[in-house]
């Protein structure tokens, strides 16, 4: 034993990664269809080249992604980011906004379970919704919206999951800013700058799954002069 | 505070020749921090630390893990274990099982108090000092734990693990439970008095490899601590220092790959149990 050292002699288990489940809610109603479609996809093609660089983005981060348009579909169950292959989405049809995010919270509370039955440690889930309009299945006051309002903002007050909501083009913003938890301004993009904001994506997943107990995530400021939101007035 | 001896630095060991090893022969404790990788990388200290205090068959130890966002964790983890043990072998006189409870209650008060008072003299908010704090009695051949946060506790008894105490990691991965914070008490677990013959208490940079989840629950790692124990009561038997054995595994490439985080892992050993070379 005297030319054996401890590191020889131990056996180290293969790490337990901790893992981030992440929804990505995409707005594919018929107003998407042309440019922003295509550059939709394209930054959900940056969003899985520069996660799958990053180690251990790579092992932690959970992704899935519902679509809102011709109807709510979950068109990439939870992958791991090395599983995922960027789909290619298509526009059409009205905007269902308020199905999925519920669907999408839905989604998230399986997925803790599974975790959980699993043994598998976990981040507080996060859900992004990206849209250029407005729901089109509910409206202030009613039965859908007080039900989608008070799941995000009691998600977030009990820590269920961070809610952010991005609006680009013509995205209704003070819809956005009713649906946002309190605390949480919603962004808008500026134009063509759609490859920043799926970079401020990754860059943000990239430091969550990297985050130590105790830590306050700072994540990038994206509405600086150089960013790629605004928070409007 | 007799026999103490304080860790808060990086590969820290207990010197050669100390009380704890070459005199008393009721119990060995043995232990190291080391620095973890992200640290290393950031130039920021060691945040882990651990202290010991002791004589004869009553021996205190506390192991503190400080919150990475604390600006003053090292301070504050550093405050806790040794107010903690100083507190626990001050206090303790013939103090039978049943009141252990309230032993390491009051170490935990006193730890606390003395964070507190630390970061009012600083200007600072207490949250700037927190950590975890894992405090452990030992005495006729027991260990009474107290346990606010992660990290983790397994015991050795006739060649049976157990994990003593489980880490309090809270629902999500980067959260835990602090010794600052006001509902502290509602955190504390407190473990009665075990009989050990072995016994690891680590923080969570190395609790991933003392123990792995299956259906959620915690179970000891074999293929880890068998051969840890096996070696360092060899080595103690032997009349050898296995601290820096120890901390030379902790700063092992593949323990600083399998965690970035500082590591704290100090293991006791008690030599009257029957396995041992010197029982």
């Amino acid at each position: 034993m005297d030319s054996d050292t401890l590191e020889q002699l131990v056996d180290i288990p293969y790490p337990q990664h901790p893992h981030c489940a992440t929804v990505l809610v995409l707005d594919t109603s018929a107003s998407m269809k042309g440019s922003k479609i295509a550059e939709l996809n394209e930054g959900l093609k940056i969003l899985a080249d520069e996660l799958v660089h990053d180690d251990l983005a790579a092992k932690r981060i959970d992704l899935a992604i519902i679509t809102f348009g011709r109807s709510v579909e979950v068109i990439q169950p939870f992958t791991g980011i090395i599983q995922f292959e960027p789909p290619e989405l298509e526009a059409g049809g009205y905007t269902p906004m308020g199905a999925a995010i519920l669907e999408a919270a839905s989604l998230i509370e399986k997925r803790k379970a599974e975790y959980r039955e699993t043994g598998v440690d976990y981040y507080r889930p996060w859900i992004f919704l990206i849209t250029d309009g407005q729901p089109t299945d509910m409206s202030r006051g009613d039965t859908r919206w007080q039900e989608v309002t008070g799941v995000i903002h009691s998600g977030e007050a009990d820590r269920k999951f961070l809610f952010w909501a991005l609006g680009v083009d013509q995205a209704n913003m003070s819809i956005l800013r009713e649906l946002s938890p309190p605390n949480r301004t919603p962004l808008q993009l500026r134009e063509a700058q759609w490859s920043e904001m799926f970079l401020w994506l990754s860059r943000s997943l990239a430091k969550i799954s990297d985050s130590r107990i105790g830590e306050q995530i700072n994540l990038e400021n994206p509405t600086g002069p150089d960013g790629w939101g605004v928070v409007p007035l | 505070m007799d026999g103490a001896l304080s860790r808060s630095e990086t590969l820290m060991s207990i010197p050669e020749g100390s009380d704890i090893k070459k005199n008393n022969r009721l119990l060995w404790i043995t232990g190291a921090s080391v620095k973890g990788r992200r640290h290393e990388q950031s130039g920021q200290p060691c945040q882990d630390a651990f202290a010991i205090s002791g004589e004869g068959e009553r021996w205190g130890v506390a192991v503190a893990d400080g919150v990475g966002s604390a600006t003053h964790a090292e301070t504050g983890a550093s405050i806790a274990v040794n107010k903690a043990v100083q507190s626990l072998l001050s206090r303790e006189q013939n103090c039978t099982e049943s009141q252990g409870e309230d032993l390491i209650r009051y170490a935990f008060l006193q730890a606390r108090e003395a964070v507190v008072t630390e970061a009012r003299a600083k200007g600072v908010s207490p949250s700037e000092l927190a950590s975890t704090l894992i405090v452990g009695y030992f005495k006729a051949g027991k260990i009474c734990i107290g346990h606010i946060g992660d990290g983790i506790v397994v015991g050795v008894k006739s060649g049976e693990l157990k994990i003593l105490s489980s880490p309090d990691t809270g629902e999500y991965a980067n959260e835990t439970a602090c010794l600052v914070e006001n509902n502290w008490e509602d955190n504390l677990r407190i473990i009665q008095p075990t009989e050990i013959d072995q016994c690891i208490i680590a923080t969570d940079g190395c609790q991933g490899a003392l123990a792995i989840r299956k259906g959620g629950k915690f179970q000891p790692y074999e293929p880890f601590i068998l051969p840890l124990l096996s070696f360092i009561s060899r080595k103690l038997g032997e009349h050898g220092n296995p601290d820096s054995d120890i901390a030379g595994l902790l700063a092992s490439q593949r323990m600083q790959e399998f965690s970035g985080d500082d590591k704290t892992l100090v293991v006791l050993v008690n030599p009257h149990h029957p396995d041992h070379p010197e029982g």
